[in-house]
């Protein structure tokens, strides 16, 4: 059976809405409609359903993430191919996506080495070659190293 | 000699996983008698159960194969002489024990039930640092572990060394290299699960209790870890395979690659599979060997006064060049019996005869489980499911499909999809109920979703491709191009606009680009025949049902009350003949089974249908969900309320395709 997901807006934590658990003693029991992020607590309430899927599909996407600034920035969007240069921080929101980055060994520090830019971007951490979307790419932000 | 016992494969649905664990089952044996196989995706975990269990398991060159846990028992010989039973797991690969997907839920769970257990962490040697960072994470959970550094020749041919001794003094535990592929260092191995330990290692409290900040104190851990275990000495020239590596994903060469690549698929599955082979089997085989036999085994087995028709079968063996042109090779021709017959004149059969003649006719008539299961199952799908899956094992393992992914990726992008996607979608072709549960590796459910949906309507699985090759082979190519265009028009639209109705976001594409390498062939060779086994399990016993259903339905005289019923639809909206309705009501049960149905009416001496007729059947029952199999597996993935969305969705739209492509062919007088 398909499993209800919830993520956690404070942390980013994904679990199960059975996973939930309530806070002991809570005289509600299932008429709250909070649910705590098993993480961090943090309790939130399940955001409400945003409108039919007919209204979804008429609707224009709208971004809630203000994009980086462009100008003077290097990212691995605007290196070179064939450059190298050292991640400086990860940006954009998403905990998860940072963290996803960070087990391929791709965390501030680490040097890396961009393959090529079209169709995908494609960057090399020591014998780690990984592929990245433009906005993925967008949001590694780095510092040419010291010549 | 490691003996192999039973193997029990658990799969990975989130409602199954609560259910099945934890394991080892009855009697909790001796903990310590569990190794649980452990590390990154991609890295050999499967090949080294097999070394270990000499049980296979799939295995290929892309991240996140596996994606159930198995599990078999295999003896080693102990120091005492007597041999020690013991249980080994195969877990699906993890970057990272935050439970975030649902491998990483899976293998933790995994560890935490089985306290006891010995962990063997497999490693690329290559990527030692992402194998360290996961080492650290586990040595929080206190298993006895063993590190394995596998790919060591891999790491050679880069320059690189790792201290094996220094790394083991540092972790406190055993460190075994292997190389699996070649089954070299099984032995060490298994001698080392023995002298198991916890990781020693000093791990300083991490400040926060995010994952990415833990994750980032122990990869600074890990770093100074390499740096006293790890060289690498730099000046390595390109080999032919890393050349063709980046070739591969260039944004013209690889675009190159990629046409080629579909052209041989094309030719191979499409033309040699489709065309050669299946005429071998279905004509050379099956209508001139095995059919006639089996129709005079049951007729001297199941005697009622009755003659068989003798008709000439020609068959050609020819070499194919394109679609319309081949190299014949040779002719054969036979006169044999086929399954209709007349009774004798005058004969009058009692109810002993009946009997005798309906069991013959379940057999061997014109609905008979030989004649048209079977021979269908053996002789149209095996030949083109082999060639599929066979060049897709190769394809598979040499690494080519991830950056299929960073070719795709842009155009996936407008269906919400991401490149990862192209995995599913390329297996589809071979199997849409494979590529089903494939479309596991996906991060969000909206991905997976669209994905299902998308290869349940307008990806033909092989055997239903095979056969609408046949009929395209009646109609001009320009039909054939336009058939293809619709498909990948309605995936393009279908997808996006299910993309945009559809709740959530797609996953970022951050995708692992493993190094190409040449296939092995016996490896190939094993993976064909554990999917073939796979699929035929999946196929006979659906078209040997699919085939009783419509030997009852005739014996019944139902099947012209059926047509009467499907008229309006069948012949009003799509302008076919009413005989055509039973070809759509067994496409409910299989869609390329209906499509065999279409063909019969579309070729030979009297073809029932117009060209403009077969276009629109051949549209119609594309998009026809695949088959029950694939409705339950949909169920399985997301739900019975899913695939009943999903299947109210197909069948509409399916014939609401068919009806539309048949009024404008007439409005614009095309055909």
């Amino acid at each position: 059976m398909a499993e209800h997901f919830l993520t956690c807006p404070l942390c980013g934590f994904e679990f199960r809405k059975s996973d939930s658990l309530c806070h002991h003693g809570c005289p509600l029991g299932a008429l709250c409609n909070l649910n705590r992020c098993p993480a961090c607590e943090y309790e939130f309430p399940e955001g409400p359903r945003k409108g039919s899927w007919l209204r979804r599909l008429l609707q224009r996407k709208e971004s809630t993430v203000p994009p980086l600034p462009d100008e003077g920035l290097l990212t691995v969007k605007t290196l070179a191919a064939g450059e190298r240069a050292e991640v400086l921080c990860l940006a954009g929101d998403s905990p998860s996506r940072r963290n996803h980055l960070a087990v391929f060994g791709l965390v501030p520090g680490s040097e890396l080495r961009l393959l090529q830019r079209h169709p995908s971007f494609v960057v090399e951490i020591g014998e780690t070659v990984l592929a990245l979307d433009a906005d993925v790419a967008g949001d590694i932000v780095l510092k040419r190293p010291a010549a | 000699m490691p003996e192999p016992a039973a193997v029990e494969s658990v799969p990975l649905g989130s409602a199954e996983t609560a259910k099945v664990l934890p394991f080892p089952g009855p009697g909790a044996r001796a903990a310590a008698a569990t190794v649980l196989l452990v590390g990154n995706p991609n890295v050999g975990k499967s090949l080294l159960f097999k070394n270990l269990t000499h049980r296979y398991v799939n295995v290929s060159n892309f991240p996140g194969t596996t994606v159930e846990i198995t599990k078999a028992r295999a003896t080693f010989p102990s120091s005492g002489g007597s041999n020690r039973e013991i249980e080994v797991v195969d877990s699906p690969g993890v970057n990272d024990l935050s439970p975030r997907s649902d491998d990483a839920r899976v293998t933790l769970k995994l560890l935490e039930q089985n306290p006891g257990a010995t962990v063997v962490q497999v490693a690329d040697a290559k990527n030692l640092r992402r194998a360290l960072l996961l080492t650290l994470q586990i040595a929080e959970l206190g298993h006895p572990m063993v590190l394995v550094l596998n790919m060591l020749d891999e790491l050679a041919t880069r320059g690189g060394r790792i201290d094996r001794e220094k790394l083991s003094k540092i972790l406190g535990v055993p460190v075994v290299g292997t190389i699996a592929l070649k089954n070299h260092g099984t032995a060490a191995l298994i001698e080392a699960v023995k002298e198991a330990r916890p990781v020693s290692l000093f791990i300083p409290e991490a400040a926060s209790e995010e994952a990415y900040e833990i994750n980032r104190g122990l990869l600074t851990r890990v770093n100074e870890i390499l740096a006293e275990t790890y060289t690498l000495d730099q000046p390595r020239h390109a080999s032919l395979s890393v050349r063709l590596g980046f070739w591969a994903m260039h944004p013209l060469k690889g675009l190159a690659f990629l046409v080629t690549i579909l052209a041989i698929v094309f030719w191979f599955v499409g033309l040699l599979g489709a065309g050669t082979l299946v005429n071998l089997m279905e004509t050379g085989l099956f209508k001139q060997r095995i059919t006639p036999l089996a129709i005079r085994a049951t007729d001297a087995l199941l005697p009622f006064p009755h003659t068989h028709e003798k008709k000439p079968i020609a068959f050609t063996f020819s070499v194919p060049l394109t679609p319309v042109n081949n190299i014949p090779l040779g002719t054969m021709e036979r006169t044999v019996i086929v399954p209709t017959y007349a009774l004798a004149p005058g004969a009058h059969l009692g109810p002993g005869a009946q009997i005798l003649r309906f069991i013959h006719d379940f057999l061997v008539g014109q609905y008979g489980v030989v004649s048209m299961a079977l021979s269908y199952a053996f002789a149209i799908v095996l030949p083109i499911v082999t060639a599929f899956f066979l060049l897709f094992s190769l394809l598979e393992d040499s690494g080519y499909l991830p950056r299929m992914a960073i070719m795709v990726n842009r155009l996936f992008r407008l269906m919400g999809l991401n490149g990862k996607a192209v995995l599913p979608m390329i297996l589809g072709l071979g199997c849409d109920t494979m590529a089903t549960m494939t479309t596991r590796i996906l991060e969000t459910k909206k991905e997976r979703v669209v994905t299902t949906m998308l290869l349940a309507l307008a990806v033909p699985c092989s055997a239903q491709l095979g056969v609408l090759l046949a009929m395209m082979a009646s109609l001009s190519p320009v039909a054939a191009f336009a058939w293809m265009g619709m498909m990948i028009g309605i995936v393009l639209l279908v997808g996006s606009l299910t993309a945009r109705a559809f709740p959530g976001e797609a996953g970022d594409f951050i995708l692992e680009i493993p190094p190409m390498r040449r296939p092995q062939f016996s490896n190939i060779w094993r993976k064909t025949l554990g999917r073939l086994d796979w699929y035929l399990r999946e196929v006979i016993p659906l078209f040997v049902v699919g085939t009783a259903a419509l030997f009852l339905l005739d014996k019944i005289r139902a099947l012209p009350a059926i047509a009467r019923a499907g008229e309006p639809l069948v012949t009003g909206w799509l302008g076919l003949p009413k005989e055509m309705s039973s070809a759509f009501l067994i496409g409910f049960l299989r869609r390329d089974f209906g499509a065999v149905y279409i063909l019969d009416a579309a070729t030979g001496p009297h073809p029932l249908l117009s060209h403009l007729q077969i276009f629109v059947a051949m549209v119609t029952i594309t998009l026809f969900m695949p088959c029950i199999a694939n409705f339950l597996m949909i169920g399985k993935e997301h739900g019975m309320k899913t695939a009943w969305a999903m299947a109210a969705f197909i069948f509409p739209f399916a014939f609401f395709v068919g009806g539309l492509v048949h009024h404008i062919s007439l409005w614009l007088s095309i055909f």
